[in-house]
């Protein structure tokens, strides 16, 4: 394989993305500091990039930060949507990372036993 | 925390978190030579001396650590290990972390699950670019999002064509060195 091959996909998704434009973008932003990764971070993180690519969720960005001091209910998960305000989730494992991406990024429903913060 | 992919994410979020936009982080590990090396290096805010001496002092740090976490875990795993750990940081130019071990050392943590932390990392960094160079028995892997982003333009990394090109890639470098799959 060669990085080359990314240049027809830069072509396929450009394309993809003018037939989309105006679309909400989301972003999920996943807690890595210290504590974060010791609580398992990672495989969320990982979790998160798996049910992108399983779902083919184009609109959404999957970042992290290593900001800390968030709260002491890690790993902690932010997910920002344009003109909505701030959600943030506690206590994050794999399976709830996938609930977060079925029931609130695909079908719009916060799940709500894990929200922590409702942000402005 | 249990390996040491672990603590590379922990050296690179303080390199993010140093407002780094390139980090450099170099792995090798030999089996014959019996060594482990880890280096991070970012062009980050740095520190002075006087930070410098504060950061590797457990005694120091003004908030409550966990044992087995951060800085002064790395130091006291080096001198358990039979090598060394360093902080090179110039205020306002950068900082280089390097990690020396005895590879058989049994206080030493196993690498881990190295290949899925560089590809969340490199999937993941929004605004920073990253280069792992990954050296395991003398065969080598390297990934660049300098690269990938001059080829990519204003396309995200965490795209899912992008993300299933960027799994694929890793995947089969790592085969191709022997690395753990
Ligand atoms: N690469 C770096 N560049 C600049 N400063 C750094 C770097 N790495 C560490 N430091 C400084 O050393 C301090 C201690 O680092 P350490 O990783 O032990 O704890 P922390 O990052 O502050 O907190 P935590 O990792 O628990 O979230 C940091 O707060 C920062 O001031
Ligand atoms: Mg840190």
């Amino acid at each position: 394989m060669k990085l080359e091959e990314l240049r027809q996909i830069r072509e396929k998704v450009e394309k993809q993305m003018r037939l989309r434009e105006g679309q909400a973008r989301i972003k999920i932003i996943v807690g890595m500091g210290t504590s974060g990764i010791a609580a398992g971070a990672r495989e969320v993180l990982k979790t998160f990039l798996e049910e992108v690519e399983k779902r083919n969720l184009t609109e959404v960005i999957v970042t992290q930060t290593g900001e800390k001091g968030l709260s002491s209910k890690e790993p902690i998960v932010i997910v920002k949507e344009q003109e909505k305000p701030d959600i943030v989730y506690g206590s994050v494992t794999p399976d709830i990372a996938k609930r977060i991406v079925a029931e609130h990024i695909v079908n719009g429903n916060p799940v709500s036993d894990y929200v922590i913060e409702i942000g402005a | 925390m249990e390996e040491l992919s672990l603590h590379i994410i922990d050296l690179v979020e303080n390199s993010l978190s140093a407002g780094s936009d390139f980090i450099n982080v170099l792995i090798e590990e030999d089996t014959n030579k019996d060594f482990i090396l880890i280096i991070v290096e970012d062009n980050g805010r740095g520190m002075g001396p006087e930070e410098i001496k504060n950061v590797d002092d457990p005694f120091y740090t003004t908030k409550k650590k966990k044992v087995g976490v951060g800085i002064p875990f790395l130091k006291e795993l080096s001198q358990l290990c039979e090598g060394n750990f360093t902080i090179e940081s110039k205020k306002g130019e950068g900082t280089k972390v390097s990690l020396h071990l005895k590879r058989s050392c049994i206080d030493a943590p196993p690498m881990g699950d190295i290949k899925n932390t560089i590809f969340t990392l490199i999937a993941s960094t929004e605004y920073c670019d990253l280069r792992f160079f990954y050296k395991k028995d003398g065969n080598d892997f390297e990934i660049d999002t300098r690269e990938i982003r001059k080829i990519l333009g204003d396309i995200p990394l965490s795209n899912p064509e992008v993300l299933r090109f960027l799994k694929a890639y890793i995947e089969e470098k790592f085969k191709k060195i022997g690395g753990m799959t």
